[in-house]
Order: C-alpha cells, then sequence, then structure tokens
C-alpha cells in the first residue's frame, strides 16, 4: 500500500505518472518492490527455520519448511494481488483502508447472512456453516483455508485439494494483476485525493456495509426474517448504515440523497433473498433426491439419527412432506415433528433438508420410518448389551421423573418389550409430548463413551413397557435408590 | 512540435479546458498564462502525460503522449509543488531519475549543482521551498529533456535565481533546441522570457502568438492639448482605448506608428510621445476590447 501511496497526492502523482513508464510497467514494478519487502523477512525466517531444524528436529523436516513456505509465498501473491484492485480504485489512504476492511470484513458477514437466510428458508436449518460460500468468494478466506491445509500437505503428500488450491491461487494472482493493470490504465490520475478513483468500489462497499447494517437491525428486533418487523428495521438499518457510510466517504452529507439509494439497495437486495429463500427459491427446497443417485440416507426423527440402507421409505415420506406442504402448513393447533433428512449421493456431494411437519399429514409415512427395523437395529447394534454398564432406565411416570439403574438382562427384556409395543402402536407416538419418552443410558466399556437413546412412546398405550416397568418395580426400586 | 487538437478535459462536472486547439513550435519558450484555476497546470499535465484527455488529443512529435515512455522520455515535468521521495537526499532523487530517463545526464547535474550550490546529502525534506524547487530544478534538466514543462516556474526563487533559471532556460532552447512551457500567472514575470504566450481562461485559450506579433502595432501615445480637441477628430484612427486628464489625452492606438504620429502632430499638441506598452498592457487592451474582465486574468 505505501508503494503506491503516490497515486493520492498530486505532487507524487505528477511525479511517477510523468516518468518515462507505461502505466503497466509503472504498477508492476511498485508491485515487486512491495513483494520483495515482504517476502524478504518471509524468507529469512524460512532460512533460519531450516538451519535450526537441523539441530532442532522438532522445527519440522526441510520437506516441510518448503511447503510451508510455498504456501506462504501463494498467499501473499493472492492477497496482494487482491489488495491491489482496492489501492488502484481508492482515492486516498483513508479510503484505501476503510474499503479494504469494509469489503473483507463485510464479505464474511454478508455471505454468513445469506448463508443463514437461505438455510433458514430453503434448507430448513441453520448450521452457521459458511466455508463454502466465503471459499469461493473472500480472497482472504480462501487463505486461510489455504494456509490452514498447509499443514494436511505436509503430513499427507500432495492432495487433489492441494492442487486445487494451487491452481485457483494462481488463478487469482493472474485475474487480480489483469484487473488491477486494465483499472490502472483507466484510472484518472487527477482522483489522487478524492475518496475512490473508481466508483464502483464506493458502490460496492456502501452495498455490503449497508446489508450488514440492516441485517443487524432487523435481527434485534425480530429474531426471524418471515417477521415483517424484521424487513421494516432492517431497511431502517440499511438505510442508516449506507448514510453513515456515504457520509464517511464523502466528508459530509453532500451525497446523502445517494447513500440512502444505497441502502435502499441493500435492503432490496436481503428482501429479495430472504423473499425467494421463504418462497423455496425456485424450486430448490423442494427438490427431493433420485433413488438411484443415493449412495447413502439418514434420516433425523423421534430423536434418533437413523441410518437407511434402502432410502424408498425415506424418499416416500420427502416426497410426501413436499407433496402435501406440511412443512409448510404449520400453525398453532399442528402437532409438529423435527425430521432431517440427510442424504449421501453418488456424486459425493451430500443433501441435507430440516423441516417442522405438520404429523397429520404424514402420519402413515412416519409410522413407517418409526417401526422400520433399520431404527430398531440401529438401537440394538449401537447397545452391545455384552459390552455396556452402568444401565439405568430414565421416564416420567405419575408428574414425576424417574431414574432408574438396571441390569443388562433388564436392558434387553425392556428393549424387545418396547420394540413389541412399537410394533402395535398407532399414530399416537407422533403426538408431540416431550415427556412421552423412555431413555435408555448407559457407558460403553469398549468404546469408552456415554450413551442415551431416547426412546419416544405412548405411556398409554405401549402396555407392554407399562407392564415391564411395573413387574420389576422400577418406580419403587427408583425411590429407594433415591 | 506539441499539437493539440479540441482538446478537453473534464474533473466531474467542471470542464477544465475547453476544446483547445493549438500549436507549440519546437525551439521556443512559450508561456502560458491565466488565473488560478484556468487550465494551464492541466494543459501541462496532458503534455506530460500525467492526464488523459476526455476528448481530442494532444500529440508530441506527431505521437499522443499518454502511455508513450518514448515520448515522456524526452519530456520533463516540473510541478507547481516539487515532490522527493520520503528521506531522500538529492543524489538519491538522481540515481532515480538516471534509471527512469535514458538521457539522463550527470554532466549537467553536476553543472547545475554549480550553479545552485545545494547539499546533495542533506535530505529534501529539510530544504526551503526555493531550495526544494532549485534541487527539482537540477533533476529536471539534468534529464536533458527536449521538451521542459514548468508549473509556476518562478515561484518560491528569490530575484537571482528568478535570473539564472530564465538563463538556463534560453541557453537550453539556444544551445539544445529545446522547447520550454512555461505557466504562470503573472505575464510580467513572462515578458521577457517567452517567445510565444498563450492566454487561457475558464479553460479556452483567448489569445495565443509570438510576443512580437501581440505587441505588433499596438501603440501609447500621450499627448497634451491647450485645447483638447473633439474625440471624434481621433476618427481616422484606430483608438482602443482613450482616457483624458485634462488637457492630457492617452490613447492606445493600433496603426502604423509613423503614420499615427504624424496625424497627431498635425493637430498642433503641446506636447506628444508615443511609448511601447508592456505586455501585460497589450493583453488588457486586447482583451478588454473583446470583453474579458482582464483584471481577474491577470491578476
Amino acid at each position: 500500500m505505501l508503494n503506491f501511496s503516490f497515486l493520492y497526492k498530486k505532487s507524487s502523482s505528477d511525479v511517477f505518472h510523468a516518468f518515462p513508464l507505461t502505466r503497466c510497467e509503472l504498477l508492476l514494478s511498485r508491485l515487486s518492490a512491495g513483494l520483495i519487502c515482504t517476502l524478504i523477512p518471509v524468507f529469512v525466517c524460512y532460512i533460519s527455520f531450516g538451519v535450526l531444524s537441523a539441530f532442532f528436529p522438532w522445527i519440522g523436516s526441510l520437506t516441510q519448511l518448503v511447503y510451508y513456505l510455498l504456501h506462504t509465498v501463494i498467499i501473499v501473491l493472492v492477497c496482494s494481488t487482491f489488495s491491489l484492485i482496492f489501492v488502484i480504485s481508492a482515492g486516498s489512504m483513508f479510503d484505501l483502508g476503510v474499503s479494504l476492511i469494509v469489503e473483507n470484513v463485510a464479505l464474511l458477514v454478508v455471505g454468513s447472512i445469506f448463508d443463514s437466510i437461505l438455510q433458514e428458508t430453503l434448507l430448513g436449518y441453520d448450521n452457521y456453516s459458511v466455508s463454502d460460500i466465503m471459499y469461493n468468494l473472500s480472497p482472504p478466506y480462501f487463505c486461510g483455508i489455504g494456509l490452514g491445509r498447509a499443514d494436511g500437505v505436509v503430513k499427507d503428500g500432495i492432495s487433489a485439494q492441494s492442487i486445487e488450491f494451487l491452481i485457483r491461487s494462481v488463478i487469482y494472482i493472474i485475474a487480480f494483476t489483469v484487473i488491477s493493470i486494465l483499472l490502472y490504465n483507466k484510472r484518472k490520475a487527477e482522483k489522487g485525493g478524492t475518496a475512490y478513483a473508481y466508483k464502483f468500489m464506493y458502490l460496492i462497499c456502501s452495498v455490503l456495509a449497508g446489508i450488514c447494517g440492516g441485517y443487524l437491525l432487523g435481527y434485534l428486533f425480530a429474531y426471524d426474517v418471515a417477521n415483517p418487523v424484521f424487513f421494516i428495521f432492517m431497511t431502517v438499518g440499511a438505510i442508516l448504515t449506507s448514510v453513515v457510510y456515504g457520509v464517511v466517504t464523502n466528508r459530509g452529507f453532500k451525497k446523502i440523497g445517494h447513500a440512502v439509494l444505497m441502502g435502499g439497495i441493500s435492503a432490496a437486495i436481503i428482501i429479495s433473498v430472504a423473499v425467494s429463500g421463504m418462497t423455496g427459491g425456485f424450486g430448490y427446497s423442494n427438490r427431493v433426491p433420485e433413488k438411484q443417485d443415493i449412495e447413502s440416507t439418514y434420516i433425523q426423527a423421534f430423536d434418533e439419527y437413523i441410518y437407511f440402507s434402502d432410502p424408498q421409505d425415506v424418499l416416500t415420506l420427502h416426497k410426501k412432506l413436499i407433496e402435501t406442504g406440511a412443512a409448510r402448513k404449520i400453525d398453532n393447533n399442528s402437532n409438529t415433528l423435527r425430521v432431517t433428512f440427510d442424504y449421501n449421493l453418488k456424486n459425493d456431494k451430500t443433501m441435507t433438508r430440516e423441516f417442522w411437519v405438520d404429523t397429520s399429514f404424514v402420519e402413515k409415512e412416519l409410522l413407517s420410518i418409526y417401526k422400520s427395523d433399520e431404527r430398531l437395529n440401529m438401537i440394538k447394534g449401537e447397545v452391545d448389551l455384552e459390552k455396556v454398564s452402568q444401565l439405568s432406565l430414565y421416564f416420567y411416570q405419575n408428574d414425576e421423573y424417574i431414574q432408574v439403574d438396571i441390569t443388562n438382562a433388564e436392558a434387553k427384556e425392556f428393549l424387545d418389550v418396547y420394540w413389541l409395543d412399537v410394533q402395535n402402536c398407532g399414530t399416537e407416538v407422533l403426538e408431540d409430548t416431550y415427556y412421552n419418552i423412555y431413555e435408555l443410558n448407559g457407558y460403553s466399556k469398549s468404546e469408552d463413551y456415554y450413551f442415551n437413546f431416547m426412546l419416544e412412546a405412548s405411556y398409554n398405550t405401549f402396555v407392554n413397557t407399562k407392564q415391564f416397568v411395573t413387574e420389576h418395580n422400577l418406580i419403587e426400586r427408583a425411590k429407594a435408590e433415591k | 512540435m506539441i499539437i493539440a487538437k479540441a482538446l478537453t478535459k473534464k474533473f466531474d462536472d467542471k470542464i477544465a479546458l475547453d476544446n483547445i486547439t493549438m500549436t507549440i513550435p519546437d525551439g521556443c519558450v512559450y508561456g502560458l498564462v491565466g488565473s488560478n484555476g484556468s487550465g494551464k497546470s492541466t494543459l501541462l499535465r496532458l503534455i506530460s502525460g500525467v492526464y488523459m484527455a476526455d476528448d481530442g488529443e494532444i500529440c508530441v512529435d506527431g505521437e499522443n503522449c499518454f502511455n508513450n515512455p518514448a515520448i515522456k522520455s524526452q519530456i520533463a515535468f516540473l510541478g507547481d509543488t516539487p515532490y522527493f521521495l520520503p528521506q531522500s537526499d538529492l543524489k538519491e532523487m538522481a540515481q532515480l531519475y538516471s534509471s527512469m530517463y535514458p538521457d539522463f545526464d550527470y554532466e549537467i547535474y553536476n553543472h547545475l549543482l554549480t550553479v545552485f550550490p545545494l547539499n546533495q546529502k542533506a535530505r529534501l525534506s529539510t530544504f526551503s521551498k526555493g531550495m526544494q524547487r532549485q534541487a527539482a530544478l537540477i533533476l529536471a534538466l539534468s534529464t536533458n529533456p527536449r521538451y521542459l514543462l514548468m508549473d509556476e516556474a518562478f515561484d518560491g526563487l528569490d530575484v537571482v535565481m528568478r535570473r539564472v533559471l530564465a538563463n538556463i532556460v534560453m541557453d537550453g532552447v539556444q544551445q539544445r533546441g529545446m522547447t520550454a512551457i512555461i505557466a504562470s500567472h503573472n505575464l510580467r514575470e513572462l515578458e521577457n522570457v517567452c517567445d510565444s504566450v498563450c492566454v487561457i481562461h475558464n479553460g479556452k485559450i483567448i489569445s495565443n502568438g509570438s510576443i512580437e506579433s501581440l505587441r505588433g502595432n499596438m501603440h501609447k501615445i500621450q499627448v497634451a492639448f491647450s485645447e483638447v480637441p473633439e474625440m471624434s477628430v481621433f476618427d481616422s484612427l484606430y483608438v482602443m482605448k482613450a482616457e483624458r486628464t485634462g488637457s492630457l489625452l492617452s490613447l492606445v492606438v493600433k496603426g502604423n506608428e509613423d503614420e499615427i504620429m504624424q496625424f497627431i502632430n498635425s493637430l498642433n499638441p503641446l506636447y506628444a510621445e508615443c511609448i511601447e506598452p508592456t505586455l501585460e498592457e497589450v493583453f488588457v487592451y486586447e482583451l478588454e476590447v473583446v470583453g474579458y474582465d482582464v483584471k481577474n486574468i491577470l491578476s
């Protein structure tokens, strides 16, 4: 940045631009000078490490250091050339700093915001993971990930991921440099001292800042994007933020109308993203994978994460959910259940959808999952009663929670009778009563972990389970244990 | 030769140069005159390739100078505010210039150091304004330029140094065929140096030509009568301006000096004298005739 500070002052701009160099030569010579200054200390450090590693092997092998050095150089090049676009587009050091901070921070935040809105509205859940979006949108984030992966390259050798990182880095470096040269060739020298040499930089930063400010204020007043209150305060926040940014950039209220317009654009972007998400993202949220494309299927329902080798029942439920709109017709009287579909596809991608489901629309399909062999086998497979200890049963009875220790034999018997009731039960088990549950807890010696299974039931109709509780005096034993 | 064709330069909404067409011949000292913000510095920056023209073109030796290192290497541009690399001294700046300009001549540099006695190893930031301008001049002239562009060249220089600078510039023009273009808001400064002068106002050229041709056949006559005749008596002369103070009449007249004086003497004045007007007066009279508020332009 210091190497290009001549751009921002008339006297220095006159001298440098009067030199007998093309703009391209001037840019590349200043960039090279900056890179040399940046990389010399890096090389000195790595050479020192290389020498020291001969005496202190814990520093790392020579190969490791070369890998790390290569990554560092690539990352410096990507970040430098990316920053160069801002350097050329800015009109003063102050605005360069502001735009770099706004762009890099706001890009992460905006990515996170849109990721959150779209996941919430399209996929039904927010896993707060923005890594994919950021990896593709933010060069600094991309570099951070690349640096993190350097360790993997050192340990496991060159992988497809590391080659992809290298290729993308080279593409980025070339693209950013070419963009910078093109911008510099058209840059007006007289723009030094103004806020921005190119208006688009102000527009981008203003809109990004507006989106961040708008979402923050909307979120403060309404947690849910589907709430009209969110949109009102989001719009106010976006306009206020853009106005503040405009005031900073224009050093006053000179172009306040323009700043308000930028805020409006920010708000419109959030609204369009939210609305497109809420209306199904042009069919994206209604997508159900084809059976032949699926490698494996998991469904999370009834507090269990169940694997299905044959995805047919899961697909039937998923399709029925979409067809009936069961996931979108929830009201205060609905009996709801949270269902997550997790597909691993044959093309190495995953597809996850999460819904709050009105069970009345899909009772038959849900019961089919509930009674499936996969669910029973999953429970039995997870708990090898020969290798577990410290077993206990936890349930709700007579307005109080009961916890009682049971033996392995009792646990086996409990699971048998529970499963008998499962086979005979009706849709009453789908009722959303959190206390209609038997929780089997224990410690797996072989796996060295404590497990607990939430076995959804219906206390009234699970007669065999109820009888097991009575026959084994579990309530009395629990009281005695207390 | 520098040729500008329909040259236009805008700064946002403000038109700094408006459709200017002009020719600056080789081997002369050319003055650009105008008030602050008239567009003369902008014109220099366009010639030196610092600015891009918005419309029209400016060619040096037939080639557009923007982004043209071959042409730019022949041009030395001295802006109104000298700039040096931070913490640098004159010697380091000379090294930078010598690496940039293929014709940088250390002989000229060393010679100029004797003319402008500056400490080569002192930080330039510690120099006074005048010394910084001298340093910038040394560097610019050492590039052995074919075109020397100077913005407010005499600013910050004392009277002696102004004369030295004028001599150096004129030597360069005479001995090496250099073309010097000097922008100033002060016409009096340029009068004794320039061969040609161009007056710019609000981005437009309002007068342009050699000093001789501009001064040309304009005469300032002071004449006293025992009884001042009616002004209609002078109708046969091209009187540009007439002022009467008592019996003394001051006339600015265009035409042949002998013919004018012959006519004046035929009116039997008590006293009559023809005075050569200064360049500034020439401009004032010329431009007032065409309706410009010249005092504002040349102030």
